[in-house]
């Protein structure tokens, strides 16, 4: 475990600033990334990073030498300036938003560019080192530059959760918000403030371009995992300090590797992972439920087929591979196995001359053509719909009605007889006289 | 030719191909779907590269369209699939791509002939340098050749598919009801930013191809109503932002692709300035009250 520790670095006190300092620098902005993600303005960070460029160049131009807290002014000097240039525009034109944020952050890019290369030729002694804002390079992070970007997370924090409910309504139900007596304006300019600083504080460690990686992939990753607002939090925030810390290790292990290309690939590969398996909107899992379904649906129809082929030949009649086949169209791969799963079931039975429903498999299929017939009935007594239009509606709804929707059903129908086909609903015990 | 015309002239073709394409982008509200693509195609053209291990334009062209097509497959996939958000999924897809590009930039710049700071920041001062020979006769600069190669590729597409481009850009869905196949014009219009996108890597830088894609388009889209007229705005803006540009650059000693765009800002902030006060203006002049 030691030596774990100082093949890390981390015996170095220096090392371990840096690691923690982006760490949090990281969670922070992940935090502020959540709530940007659930508004649906995860680009407005993209926007901001870029737009920073020329206060960054600027501080540094003015002051002469590459100091935190300069950088930090001149940052959010120029992410506020870019909101506002943002809502400007698409206050007086009519372009979309996306459209005012790609002119701004281009726009404001070149000025930075402009003012970068002034810097490259003016041959101040620290020029080289403005190259590690565009990529991020942590190792070029000192205790003081840390303790400079993280009094300004720190308040980013406290403006977060101080406005935690706030934040949070407008995030799931901006009208529901405004009727509450929330203005969507003021908290939409603190999201946007906050979105600034989160974006300013990583400019060091993972860099201008990247940076939006960093607001939208945590918070994605964490929508994938929860359903509540609190554990996506924790999770963004752990999410982004564990790519912090593992992307800045790799990026130290090569030479002149810049640090943010390395997060990124770390988050990235985290999402992947996400998207294959996550528990409730994982690839995989829906595969599995939608295979599962797709079995339900082919059972219920062929019970249902073998149910209709006993109504019209008797109950003591056995069916074919061909007549279940002329009844409903299953290709013979299909059929054998569903056969085959039924009468593991025991909901079939094979006789000599073919198959038919056991007591369990024809209460089964007897339920799907009632639920079917029910509804059928349903569209046309109550929705009025014309005769020809029902069957399609209704075979896909057979399979989902539950039985309380059953039971609501039958009570607004008053136990039917006949359906409007004038075929015969089939109850379990004689209907209700 | 002189190099600072050959600057300029090869800085307006960069404009006026990115404005073209751009057009329809900003008019079908994907301005930053083509900035994802811009950003997407730098891995593109690194591993076209060390693949073929030749610098030549085809393999260039090849991985970008490639990587210009995948980037769009890749934000609709995890649009769909993966039940993002549309923003969520361009800032994912593109950061991603565009640090695989660095890293491969900086885990092989023994091998790779591509010099970083070119490749992110573009040198149009430098474009005059470079030209091609046919039979050891020097025909000219391979960035100006380059570029018009690209600006005969978009005017042949959108003169020959203009009806269904002009359609299906203002009203997909009627477009799809008339029989314009949507999804080829779509994934076209992709692969010609792509391709915009790699010659204006050279001179622009991957960066700022996006200034080029969206702002001259959108200040065009404020003051024109007929498709025709947008484009020969954009392209007058991309004339006035080159030389614009280049002779702001000229006098502060700065990055010329940087004041070209800068120059396109100030030109759309002035449009919008200016129909403001045209408006103010025409309307005291026009008053019921004055009738």
């Amino acid at each position: 475990m030691y030596a774990l520790w100082n093949t890390l670095g981390l015996d170095e006190p220096n090392m371990r600033w840096v690691l923690f300092g982006t760490a949090f620098l990281s969670a922070v902005s992940a935090w502020v990334g959540t709530f940007t993600y659930l508004q649906k303005k995860s680009l407005l960070g993209d926007a901001i990073a870029h737009g920073i460029l020329p206060g960054v160049a600027g501080s540094f131009l003015l002051s002469g030498q590459k100091n935190a807290a300069y950088i930090m002014i001149g940052a959010l000097v120029w992410g506020f300036l870019t909101v506002l240039a943002i809502e400007w525009i698409t206050r007086k034109s009519h372009l979309k938003p996306s459209t005012a944020m790609a002119i701004v952050l281009s726009a404001f890019f070149g000025l930075g560019m402009m003012l970068l290369t002034q810097i490259q030729n003016s041959g101040l002694p620290d020029a080289s080192g403005l190259q590690s804002f565009l990529f991020g390079q942590a190792a070029s992070l000192l205790p003081s530059d840390i303790l400079v970007y993280s009094i300004f997370a720190l308040v980013a924090l406290i403006v977060l959760l101080a406005l935690y409910r706030s934040l949070t309504f407008v995030s799931f139900d901006k009208a529901g918000a405004q009727s509450m007596g929330f203005s969507p304006q003021t908290s939409g300019t603190v999201l946007s403030i906050l979105v600034v600083i989160a974006t300013a504080i990583g400019i060091q460690s993972i860099g201008l371009i990247l940076m939006a990686a960093l607001l939208i992939t945590p918070a994605a990753i964490a929508r994938m995992w929860s359903q509540r607002l609190w554990t996506m939090l924790m999770l963004a925030g752990g999410i982004a300090a564990v790519s912090a810390i593992s992307g800045s290790l790799i990026s130290f292990s090569g030479k002149s590797m810049p640090t943010g290309p390395w997060i990124v690939m770390v988050l990235f590969f985290i999402f992947g992972f996400s998207v294959l398996f996550s528990t409730h909107r994982g690839l995989v899992q829906r595969a599995f439920q939608k295979r599962k379904n797709r079995q339900i649906i082919q059972r219920e129809n062929l019970l249902k087929a073998l149910y209709h082929l006993r109504e019209q030949k008797g109950e003591q009649a056995e069916f074919t591979f061909e007549e279940i086949q002329k009844k409903r169209m299953f290709s013979e791969n299909d059929l054998q196995r569903i056969l085959g799963m039924l009468k593991r079931k025991k909901w079939v039975l094979q006789g000599k001359n073919g198959w038919t429903l056991s007591g369990e498999g024809l209460n089964e299929g007897r339920r799907i053509t009632r639920l079917h017939r029910l509804w059928e009935l349903y569209l046309s007594q109550k929705m009025r719909l014309k005769e020809d239009h029902i069957h399609p509606i209704a075979e896909s709804m057979e399979h989902i009605i539950t039985e309380d929707l059953e039971a609501q059903l039958l009570h607004e129908l008053d136990y039917p007889e006949l359906d409007p086909h004038q075929k015969r609903i089939p109850y379990d015990t004689p209907a209700k006289s | 030719m002189s190099d600072a015309l050959i600057i300029i002239l090869v800085g307006f073709l960069v404009a006026v191909n990115s404005g073209i394409t751009g057009a329809f982008m900003v008019l079908r509200k994907l301005s930053m779907i083509g900035d994802a693509i811009s950003h997407a195609v730098l891995p593109g053209i690194i591993i076209a590269y060390m693949i073929s291990g030749h610098r030549e334009n085809f393999f260039f062209l090849l991985g970008a369209a490639f990587m210009g097509v995948f980037v769009t497959l890749m934000i609709d996939w995890f649009n769909k699939k993966g039940k993002l958000p549309t923003d969520a999924s361009i800032g994912l897809s593109f950061t991603f791509l565009f640090a695989v590009g660095i890293i491969l930039i900086s885990a092989f710049t023994d091998q790779v002939d591509i010099d970083a700071d070119c490749v992110l920041y573009g040198e149009i001062s430098l474009v005059p340098f470079h030209t091609y020979t046919i039979f050891g006769v020097e025909i000219g600069t391979k960035a100006l050749w380059d570029n018009l190669f690209i600006l005969g590729l978009i005017l042949a597409f959108v003169g020959f598919m203009y009806r269904p481009l002009f359609i299906s850009s203002f009203n997909e869905e009627y477009g799809q009801s008339v029989g314009v196949p949507i999804r080829s014009i779509r994934l076209s219009l992709m692969i010609l930013v792509s391709l915009t996108t790699v010659f204006a890597f050279e001179s622009v830088g991957a960066i700022l191809v996006v200034a080029f894609l969206v702002i001259p388009p959108a200040t065009a889209l404020l003051v024109s109503q007929r498709l025709p007229h947008m484009l020969a705005i954009t392209t007058m803006l991309a004339l006035f932002s080159s030389v614009g540009g280049f002779f702001l650059a000229d006098s502060i000693d700065g990055s010329i692709a940087g004041s070209m765009s800068f120059v396109a800002g100030i030109m759309f902030v002035g449009v919008i300035l200016g129909k403001k006060f045209y408006a103010r203006f025409a309307r005291k002049r026009f008053s019921p009250h004055q009738l």
